[in-house]
């Protein structure tokens, strides 16, 4: 049998290939102890910053072409999520550099491990494979034990790694497996393939009936539900939330929640349509609980790294809907809606990083009692940052939000939009809580906060940024989002 | 189809009933003797001493992962030796490529002192004086 | 580009307070105050080139504007007034320089955050009176909450975080069912947010209303929805109540005429009995409520239950009449609740107590003060010659001749008149009336400020009194439509000449109406 040498487009592959040289470079400074860590913080942000560029370029050139054997595809779609990816790896390296200092010596691997993260983050999205895919999440997942397990000495810091470890390898395992059942239903592991066999013509196949692929389809609904944390699969994240660095916790929450939700939509967006109602039930219902359930346990949190855990959970059954409605438009709402969830999201968690004493961070939602007047920038950060999340316009979370209930209305879920407006304003009660304890209530002991570091404060000022001009012009995101989607179409 | 499994299925069956009847022949015909010898995990061999669990150097862990990717290296430069004649330089390239990226990784485990086996507890010092890096 | 600089000017207003904040407090009050005051002449505009033959929305480039916002799912930046809106927008341009002004010196923390906390909830509330698309309508719909909230939360009273969680969450469960129903429009409207071209039929039309509607009773607030009212008015502060009680309520029965009537009149007719029953139900619990009331703020906030009851049930009588007078009750009901929360409180700065039993003999001490509350609690209840009257008699008149549901509710509606003149008059004379005591013989009466503050407000309630016409005749058109729109009942006989009515018949039943309230002032004495 002859060989031949997949012909190869490198020009394509810029994004990652930028990230794989920033990471050996990365490297080989750390092993320097004369260079300062911080720099290796900075060129972590100028990497990501080519990567995010060029990921920009090829996206404006609508770039639509699948390299290696079909197994990886770079179009608009896996395009716009490298954005949402190396977006939040700058903005949680920014905040990193301060929050981690200068000095010390184990710093060198945690912008590595940050940036092979975001590595197997970009190889999920752009993953036309399902070994792919499960390769981008075992390369991500690696990557982000070890960070969440990061400050060694803390036992928090540990167990939380120790709980992600176990679970996520758990959650490992069962997607393995629905990729295998998968696999012997269909005879391949290519995701367009398996969709086009899920049909003859108009009518559905015998396949999209075979208890064998569907088992397959569930086990890869479980195990992508503990990557991306939704109810009934949720259990690790207010944990590893809470016990990891705080930068850490807003990286899991972004980045990685995006990549799983990445692979997700891709498979199911186009498979649920092909497959019995049960199987969009079973979306719904998830959708439906992980939207309840984070959003009402978030309510009795008292610390706010949990309550954020919680909200973020609520925040994927959003997506969930977007999700479950399974037409174009639900495809590109969940993908809007990562992004400016992502944003937010890190930019709340850069908040609490901000509130810093000499003793340590102020977990407590208590401890931000009084700060409306005495840290005005600081609580006006967080109020953005909560009000987003909450959906009040005119800010991104408001946006994202009636985009998602949009493509739901199209699909005629309404009791799920319903479900998701009520639970709006649930969420709502618990975002304000927040900004009530900074305005409206007294601080019970004076509390002496660290100097704002000014990375952490460009950080947040970008998020500011990103989250008022999204919400008040929608279409420069949105419009990407669509032509995303329309591009994967055809 | 399933009649392609009839046999294992019989195999199977055969296999149960073999056991189950040894057992059941042996427990009719031997005789019943009782000393503190058969109460101890193995009757021969060994007296277990001491804890089951032992600390074991994390070490060996570190040296296991390195093993393993070189282990693996192998592993995939074998399918590329068979191959390498038909591809030439661009085969070379791309295996020289993927040994620097492996040679860095050892040089980067070198420079941390992984490969000590005897370390200064040094570092490990400094950074727990260092309070989870709150120094800025 | 008129009405964008009239919506846009105050958020301009607090961009500019956030950037200069550091001149101090008094340049914060001038900014303040110059934005709200330029708004407010700006806006005048808009009535001086208000075209009152045009039936819908003013075509005038001017006012109406339409750009391309958000193509991808079909939103725009579409903004316009009729001859509805335009009386609320005036009511809210006027009603923010007054607060300005009535909060110059009571505000003691944070003087930056409420001036721009006021002026956001300015444009706000202009926006939700002017867009014209559902997505634009919403996004100032829920905007508004926030510096509501702040409002409340941090320049309120004792139980002001009770009160302004309390505010948002009804806001927004009430709000979480309108966007399904803006949702579903949209889909059913060829997937376009505009306003101007929703027609027709929409299904399933009666669950659609009330997604609507429950978000607008809610703001009203309507009988069973009301809950929260009492308490954010009480733990407001004062300029909070005013802008909550004047402009806020408003955008609920807005909403009712602009969407709930004209877009689902089947639906409409349908809960028309179920809707008007509460509506009574809320002017006679209201009206009973504030009776018993020991809080003067209280009082008031009840006494708005009441009054806002009948000028739902004017909405829902398919009554060009009727609807006019609720509109234009609309706007008294602004000036003179407004003028009543800015009484309270002045007299609350000086006593520091709203408790009725701790005052008494007031009028003698401050005569200017007891002067312009009588005017206010007079027009409140509806005295002919003052604004209230002329809504009230029109909504009772409208609905009585050609209303689409039984003459015994206007008839227990009714006795909300008599009620009200009871609870009002009662407190007047319990808070104006009788000797003073040492501290109230003591308090100070109002400085030229404070005049000042009260002023425009009375010439307002004159001007209406005595010269509806000025406003009911641009609404007038604007109404007829609506009217067409929600007539469902072919065989109510068509009020025509809504303005020859009230110069004709007014005058008739003025007599009669005068009779009434003084054997109700005998009553309470």
């Amino acid at each position: 049998m002859p060989l031949e040498i997949p012909d190869i487009n490198w020009s394509l592959l810029m994004p990652q290939l930028v990230i794989v040289s920033t990471l050996l470079i990365v490297l080989v400074f750390d092993m320097f102890d004369a260079i300062s860590k911080k720099t290796l913080g900075w060129m972590t942000i100028v990497g990501a910053g080519i990567a995010l560029w060029s990921s920009i370029d090829l996206l404006q050139a609508g770039t639509d072409q699948t390299q290696f054997n079909e197994m990886f595809r770079i179009d608009s779609y896996s395009l716009f999520f490298n954005i949402i990816f190396l977006v939040s790896t700058i903005l949680v390296a920014l905040v990193s550099i301060s929050y981690l200092g200068s000095g010390d010596k184990k710093q060198g691997p945690y912008y590595l491990l940050i940036l092979l993260a975001t590595l197997g983050m970009m190889l999920m999205a752009a993953g036309n494979e399902l070994i792919i895919v499960f390769l981008g999440l075992e390369l991500m997942s690696l990557s982000l034990y070890v960070l969440a397990s990061y400050f060694r000495e803390s036992p928090a810091s540990s167990e939380a790694g120790m709980k992600y470890l176990l679970l996520g390898a758990f959650a490992s395992a069962f997607f393995l497996y629905g990729i295998a059942l998968v696999y012997g239903a269909a005879g391949t592991t290519n995701i367009p393939e398996i969709i086009s066999k899920l049909s003859v013509g108009d009518q559905l196949s015998l396949l999209s009936e075979s208890p064998l692929f569907l088992a397959g389809i569930f086990l890869l609904i479980v195990g992508f539900g503990f990557k991306v944390a939704i109810v009934p699969f949720h259990q690790w994240a207010p944990d590893v939330y809470e016990g990891a660095p705080t930068t850490i916790a807003a990286f899991i929450s972004a980045g990685p929640k995006a990549a799983g939700f990445a692979a997700f939509l891709t498979i199911f967006v186009d498979a649920l349509p092909k497959l019995p109602t049960q199987a969009t039930g079973v979306i719904v219902l998830l959708a439906m609980l992980t939207m309840t359930v984070g959003n009402v346990i978030a309510i009795a949190q008292t610390n706010i790294k949990r309550m954020l855990a919680y909200s973020s959970i609520a925040h994927a059954g959003y997506v969930m809907i977007g999700l479950a409605a399974a037409n174009p438009d639900g495809k590109s709402s969940a993908m809007l809606y990562l992004f400016i969830y992502c944003v937010m999201n890190i930019g709340a968690f850069g908040v609490v990083i901000m509130a810093r004493t000499a003793d340590g961070e102020n977990l407590m939602i208590s401890d931000y009692a009084g700060l409306g007047f005495r840290k005005p920038l600081l609580a006006m950060f967080m109020t953005l940052m909560l009000l987003s999340l909450a959906g009040f316009p005119p800010t991104a979370g408001f946006v994202g939000k009636l985009y998602v209930f949009k493509s739901a209305v199209e699909a005629r879920h309404y009791w799920l939009v319903i479900f998701g407006a009520i639970n709006t304003a649930i969420s709502a009660f618990y975002y304000l809580r927040v900004v009530v304890t900074m305005y409206m209530r007294e601080p019970e002991e004076e509390l002496e906060f660290k100097p704002y570091p000014p990375t952490l404060v460009i950080g947040l000022v970008l998020a500011a940024i990103g989250i008022l001009l999204i919400g008040i012009l929608p279409s420069l995101l949105l419009d990407q989002a669509q032509s995303a989607v329309q591009s994967a179409l055809l | 189809m399933l009649f392609n499994f009839a046999n294992v299925l019989i195999f199977l069956i055969v296999g149960c009933i073999f056991v189950v009847l040894n057992l059941t022949v042996s427990r009719l015909l031997h005789t019943k003797l009782f000393s503190g010898e058969k109460n101890i995990p193995y009757e021969c061999g060994e007296d277990p001493i001491g804890d089951t669990r032992i600390k074991f150097n994390t070490r060996f862990y570190v040296i296991a992962l390195i093993f393993l990717i070189f282990d693996v290296e192998v592993v995939f430069l074998l399918p590329w030796a068979v191959v390498f004649r038909d591809f030439g330089l661009f085969a070379f390239l791309e295996m020289l490529v993927f040994i620097t990226i492996l040679l860095v990784g050892l040089a980067y485990v070198w420079a941390k002192g992984d490969l000590e086996w005897i370390r200064s507890t040094q570092l490990e010092v400094q950074s727990i004086q260092r309070e989870e890096g709150y120094d800025n | 580009m008129l009405l964008s600089i009239v919506i846009f000017l105050p958020l301009l207003g607090v961009i500019a307070i956030a950037l200069l904040r550091g001149l101090g407090a008094n340049a914060v009050k001038w900014i303040a105050l110059g934005i709200g005051l330029l708004t407010f002449v700006i806006s005048i505009r808009l009535y001086t080139e208000f075209d009152t033959a045009n039936v819908g929305f003013q075509t005038n480039s001017e006012v109406y504007q339409k750009l391309d916002w958000i193509p991808g799912i079909g939103a725009s930046y579409h903004i316009g007034i009729d001859g509805i809106s335009l009386w609320l927008v005036l009511l809210t341009t006027f009603l923010t320089p007054i607060c300005i002004i009535a909060a110059w010196n009571s505000v003691e923390k944070g003087l930056s955050g409420f001036m721009m906390s006021l002026l956001a909830l300015e444009t706000g509330m202009l926006g939700v009176f002017c867009a014209l698309d559902l997505f634009l309508f919403f996004v100032f719909w829920e905007s508004m909450l926030i510096p509501m909230y702040f409002l409340i939360g941090i320049w309120g009273g004792e139980r002001r975080i009770y009160a302004t969680i309390k505010f948002v969450l009804y806001t927004m469960a009430g709000s979480a069912l309108m966007l399904v129903g803006i949702l579903a429009l949209y889909f059913q409207n060829n997937n376009s947010f505009d306003i101007t071209t929703l027609q027709g039929q929409f299904e399933p039309s009666n669950l659609l209303f009330l997604a609507f509607f429950i978000a607008f009773a809610i703001k009203v607030p309507l009988f069973p929805f009301h809950t929260w009212l009492p308490d954010a008015h009480v733990e407001a502060p004062t300029v909070g109540s005013v802008i909550l009680a004047g402009v806020l309520l408003k955008m609920g029965t807005y909403g009712i005429v602009r969407f709930c009537l004209p877009l689902f009149p089947e639906a409409a007719a349908h809960y028309t009995p179920l809707i008007v029953t509460l509506a009574v139900i809320g002017i006679i619990y209201g009206a009973l409520v504030a009776m018993v009331q020991p809080d003067l703020k209280k009082l008031v906030a009840y006494s708005s239950v009441s009054h806002l009851g009948f000028v739902v049930l004017g909405l829902f009588s398919q009554n060009g009449t009727a609807i006019q007078g609720s509109v234009l009750q609309m706007v008294n009901h602004g000036l003179s609740t407004g003028a009543l929360f800015l009484l309270v409180g002045m007299i609350y700065e000086r006593r520091h107590s709203r408790m009725i039993v701790d005052f008494g003999g007031l009028a003698k001490k401050m005569p200017i003060f007891a002067t312009i509350f009588l005017i206010v609690t007079l027009s409140s209840i509806g005295l002919p010659g003052l604004n209230g009257f002329v809504g009230e008699f029109m909504i009772l008149l409208g609905s009585y001749v050609g209303g689409a549901f039984s003459k015994w509710y206007v008839v227990l509606a009714t006795t909300g008149v008599i009620l009200a003149a009871v609870y009002m008059l009662w407190m007047f004379q319990r808070v104006m009336f009788g000797t003073p005591d040492d501290i109230n013989a003591s308090l100070p009466d109002l400085k030229p400020r404070e005049i000042a503050v009260l002023l425009p407000i009375l010439l307002f309630i004159f001007w209406i009194g005595v010269g509806p016409n000025t406003f009911l005749e641009p609404m007038a058109a604007s109404v007829k439509e609506i009217e067409a729109k929600v007539r469902v009942i072919p065989e109510t006989p068509a009020v025509g000449q809504v303005n020859q009515m009230d110069t004709d018949d007014a005058v008739v039943d003025v007599k009669t109406a005068t009779l009434k309230i003084n054997e109700e002032e005998a009553l309470s004495k």
